[in-house]
């Protein structure tokens, strides 16, 4: 079954409208009460479940659209949990995102737990124009307790100005290379953070600043303890994205 | 923008480059000692830089930037893992890399300095790397080292004898130490020296003057003290022919 | 020529600078890698960062032009969010394109390559060497995968109670895998708008993670 959710945020005024929302499945999108924050008045979408899980078979395709000055924010309201309900296909997640120039998108997700037996193959593509700012915060949790990881293939690529800035690929299906000192060692939960479009010219010595205009946040551990590191390095980026 | 180093502009065919002089030697013989002197005689008058190599610490180049005898831009540090004779002989990407570098950031510079990471007796500059190169041995390492020879005690263009305010306190003759030396050497230069006299100094500085001159006239004449020379064994009949 | 080339190309004889880097070996020894565990650290590698480096030498390989050669340069920065390790495979990039810019000077595009890249990334670089030697993209990425493993292997004698016959051992075990790395073609078929567009990517936290603290250490015997 595939499903489409389509949000598209436009500046007008000295706030930002949403021309589009729709969707049912997986989510619904939902206007929250604005933020008012230095760069005017944001959008706030929820996206709320209909179902809290991803299962087998799913096809889902999310596009989100931030047009010129326009200051968007989505908000999930809680974790996902990948399924192993029903054989078949594996789940398909197709986020594509673009934000125009002086548009600004932060989407900082809920955790994505990959029970055993998932199969799950989501692409995250954005698209920032010149100007174009975005903040992306993922936490994925590699099984459920005393639970082996499923397979999770994660592509985030991100594009600036026509040049590709970040893009990485979290592969869970193979247990030795996941869970080797390479990749997360003994970690249960891999977070990230990632700024974009524009850098943190200050950034914390955890961060490390990209060859192109991003500055992104990489950890493994515990839930805990990444969600407390996470913390402020978000607040700060979102105090960045603020400035107009 | 990019977060990393911009690469320097290449030259272009034909320009005159620095003279690079090598300075080898066991470690602890005050190489580094040696050239800060230098750069104390000869930065007023002559365009200088320095090339580091260190093994396991920068500790050659902070101790060059602390005496302050040059700017902090004029010393390039380089790391050569674990393999210092390598990263002079077979193979001095590395090297070469931070020489040319320091020459387009820096120049045009009249004289680069490059000091090896300190290795035995049979590490010498490839002539790809050093125009000419000086060998340090010092007095605390005894006096029988110049008798066991090797490339640098023999053939490189210049042999310098340290620390001779140190040979009565460890036992050592300065006079066996040159007298050893030269007699392997060809007519090659030798000079003994302490660096805590200034007038015991001048022969090097003199020496080093004088190579320049014959570097930007085009007549400088140095030799490879890589290539093992001809072996001969004393003997007591005449049955082998060959010098003694 | 294009055989004994490869040998060349795989000789850690050939001066490229690498002797000088351990394949993130000492900063994970550091942190308590064992010697048992070296040979699947090699293995992971090639997993991830090996098989991403391989299809970037491939496409490089594959490249007819310098603009060709720019874009894969920004595949690779985009793959490298360590600026540690973007510095050391720039460093590695220099030094093969110093080298085999003096085996052919007048290859155009080669040299073309070197004046014009502000990044040199090892794999690249490889690649563009590679093509000018008519060396084929499934070998260069062959090439990049066993320089990778070599060089975690070499170091591992350095910095580890290991007898070098042991540690080629591990290369030699690892050679149908490594084989297996090296054959996918390197352009994909069908929709460029596929879910797995090339080249692909990868994701080490940890090794990136250590390559930062790596910097700034400094008791260190390797570069990276």
């Amino acid at each position: 079954m595939t499903c489409r959710v389509r949000i598209a945020a436009t500046a007008e005024g000295s706030g930002t409208v949403l021309e589009e929302l729709a969707g049912t499945e997986p989510w619904r999108p939902r206007i929250l009460a604005g933020a008012r924050d230095r760069a005017g008045l944001a959008a706030r979408v929820a996206l709320v479940q209909s179902r809290a899980s991803i299962l087998r078979g799913d096809d889902v395709e999310l596009s989100v659209r931030v047009g010129e000055g326009a200051v968007l924010e989505l908000v999930e309201v809680g974790a996902t949990l990948t399924h192993d309900a029903r054989g078949g296909a594996p789940a398909r997640i197709s986020v594509d995102i673009a934000v125009q120039g002086g548009g600004r998108l932060t989407w900082l997700g809920m955790p994505l737990i990959v029970a055993r037996g998932a199969d799950v193959r989501r692409t995250t593509h954005v698209e920032l124009a010149e100007r174009g700012h975005v903040l992306l915060g993922e936490t994925i949790v590699l099984g459920r307790a005393r639970e082996e990881c499923g397979a999770l293939t994660a592509r985030t690529r991100i594009v600036c100005d026509g040049r590709p800035t970040v893009d990485e690929t979290l592969e869970t299906g193979e247990i030795s290379t996941l869970h080797s000192p390479v990749v997360a060692g003994e970690a249960r939960v891999v977070a990230a953070l990632t700024l974009a479009g524009i850098r943190d010219r200050d950034p914390p010595a955890e961060a490390m600043q990209a060859h192109g205009p991003a500055t992104l946040w990489r950890a493994t551990g515990t839930a805990t303890e990444l969600a407390r590191c996470a913390a402020p390095i978000a607040d700060r980026w979102r105090r960045v994205l603020a400035i107009p | 923008m990019s977060a990393d180093p911009p690469i320097t502009r290449r030259g272009r065919a034909g320009r005159s480059r620095a003279l690079r002089i090598g300075v080898g030697g066991p470690v602890g013989t005050g190489k580094s000692s040696l050239i800060a002197a230098l750069c104390r005689e000869l930065a007023g008058e002559i365009e200088l830089g320095v090339v580091t190599n260190d093994i396991y610490t920068d500790e050659d180049a902070r101790f060059l930037r602390s005496e302050g005898v040059l700017p902090a831009a004029r010393i390039e540090a380089v790391q050569t893992g674990c393999c210092p004779h390598t990263a002079i002989r077979d193979d001095i990407s590395a090297n070469l890399d931070a020489v040319e570098e320091l020459e387009l950031a820096q120049g045009p510079l009249s004289i680069v300095f490059v000091e090896s990471g300190g290795d035995n007796l049979t590490a010498s500059f490839s002539p790809a790397l050093a125009d000419t190169q000086i060998f340090v041995l010092d007095c605390a390492g005894g006096d029988d080292v110049p008798r066991k020879g090797g490339p640098g005690v023999a053939r490189s263009d210049l042999l310098v004898i340290n620390k001779v305010d140190l040979a009565p306190h460890v036992g050592a003759s300065v006079e066996v130490m040159v007298g050893d030396a030269a007699a392997q050497r060809d007519g090659r230069p030798v000079i003994a020296l302490s660096l805590r006299d200034r007038e015991l100094i001048s022969p090097l500085v003199g020496w080093v003057r004088a190579q320049l001159a014959s570097w930007r006239q085009g007549s400088l004449n140095s030799t490879d003290p890589g290539p093992p020379a001809p072996h001969v064994h004393r003997h007591g009949n005449a049955a082998g022919s060959g010098r003694t | 020529m294009g055989r004994v080339l490869e040998l060349v190309l795989a000789d850690a004889r050939t001066p490229s600078g690498g002797h000088a880097h351990s394949g993130g070996l000492e900063a994970a020894i550091a942190e308590g890698l064992t010697v048992a565990e070296v040979p699947s650290f090699i293995r992971a590698r090639l997993w991830t960062v090996g098989r991403c480096e391989a299809a970037l030498a491939a496409g490089a390989a594959a490249a007819g032009s310098l603009a060709e050669l720019l874009e894969l340069d920004l595949e690779a920065t985009a793959r490298m969010p360590a600026e540690p390790l973007r510095r050391a495979s720039r460093q590695l990039g220099r030094g093969l394109l110093r080298t085999a810019c003096t085996w052919w000077p007048d290859d155009r595009l080669l040299s073309g390559y070197r004046a014009a890249s502000r990044s040199t990334p090892r794999p690249v670089a490889l690649g563009a060497i590679a093509r000018a030697g008519g060396v084929s993209p499934t070998e260069a990425a062959r090439l990049s995968l066993y320089d990778d493993a070599a060089t975690v292997a070499a170091a591992a004698v350095k910095l580890a109670p290991v007898d070098a016959a042991v540690a080629s051992g591990w290369l030699v075990s690892l050679a149908g895998e490594l084989e297996a790395l090296a054959a996918p073609a390197p352009w994909p078929e069908g929709d460029p708008e596929a879910v797995d567009p090339w080249p692909p990517s990868t994701s080490t936290p940890l090794l990136d993670r250590r390559a930062l603290a790596h910097a700034d250490r400094d008791r260190k015997l390797f570069v990276s």
